[in-house]
């Protein structure tokens, strides 16, 4: 777990900071204050001299960081060169990684559209799609008859209520002949 | 005690660190005392350049630091030179030492 490590180490390093600068604001009060300095005397001028311990904090965190920027690019100098002296290994790996990367974006994208995505009209929480069950028949997911569409439309528990029925069609534009899907459907269908 | 107070030249204080703390293990408190008395109360290292200057040749691999208790019993933070902040030290003095001639020699030039 190199992260958490990574963590505990930045913590631990800011709280060494922060007893180094401590010893150093201590110290400096007591030789003052052996010097006839009244004790808040002593602490007042020495937070004068000291101007912000958290600036000097971030000055001394300043410079790790650059450190680890320089560490990174070293690294990524000493990843080239490794590519270079041995290509064919290094090729195997790059496309195994674009080859799994490409795929998992893929299969995501479709369930990103399919799944994820809220459906492209205002409001889609408030959509909904009512399929008749017929147990006698073994009917799960059945269509709706228009007495039942007549009562869910009278009920006045759905602002609007439209059904539609799906049929096949060929469409001809000049020499050209195409099967579309078509669909029938009442009015309320297109309610904002 | 002199009230004129010299600002140190940019790029010499690490060279002033790495030479004080050459001459033993040191918290960062003690090294601003040092400079102050060594210098004769002319040169005063703030600790706002003090500590990052520290961290820095910390992490260049120039000082080693230790945690241990130092005179007041409280534990510090106490710094050690490595055998690179030697040869560095080393480096920087001769190249400080070769800019001080020259430039004496052009202000000792008579008009």
């Amino acid at each position: 777990m190199s992260w958490m490590d990574t963590l505990f180490r930045r913590q631990r390093i800011d709280r060494q900071l922060a007893d180094e600068l401590e010893f150093h604001i201590e110290s400096r009060t007591r030789d003052l204050v052996e010097t006839g300095v009244p004790a808040a005397e002593a602490r007042r001028r020495v937070r004068m001299e000291f101007g912000g311990t958290e600036s000097v904090k971030d000055d001394c965190r300043d410079v790790r960081r650059g450190r680890f920027i320089e560490e990174l690019f070293k690294d990524l100098r000493y990843a080239l060169r490794v590519f270079r002296k041995t290509p064919a290994f290094s090729l195997a790996a790059i496309c195994t990684l674009a080859l799994g990367i490409g795929a998992c974006a893929a299969v995501f994208t479709v369930v990103d559209a399919v799944l994820l995505r809220p459906l492209p009209y205002p409001e889609p929480d408030r959509l909904v799609k009512a399929l008749t069950k017929n147990p006698q028949l073994g009917v799960k997911n059945g269509p709706t008859s228009l007495p039942d569409y007549l009562d869910w439309r009278d009920s006045g528990v759905f602002e609007s209520v439209g059904i539609y029925v799906t049929d096949n069609a060929v469409l001809s534009i000049a020499a050209q002949s195409e099967r579309v899907v078509t669909a029938t459907a009442t009015d309320g269908s297109w309610r904002p | 005690m002199p009230s004129e107070k010299t600002d140190l030249l940019q790029g010499t204080l690490d060279m002033l660190i790495l030479k004080i703390v050459a001459l033993g293990a040191i918290h960062g408190y003690a090294i601003s005392q040092r400079m102050q008395q060594i210098s004769g109360d002319v040169l005063q290292v703030q600790q706002g350049s003090l500590y990052p200057a520290l961290h820095r040749l910390e992490n260049r691999g120039w000082l080693r630091a230790e945690w241990r208790a130092s005179e007041s019993g409280r534990d510090a933070k106490f710094y050690t030179l490595t055998k690179a902040g030697r040869k560095q030290l080393d480096t920087e003095t001769a190249q400080w030492e070769r800019l001080a001639e020259a430039i004496g020699s052009i202000l000792r030039t008579a008009e």
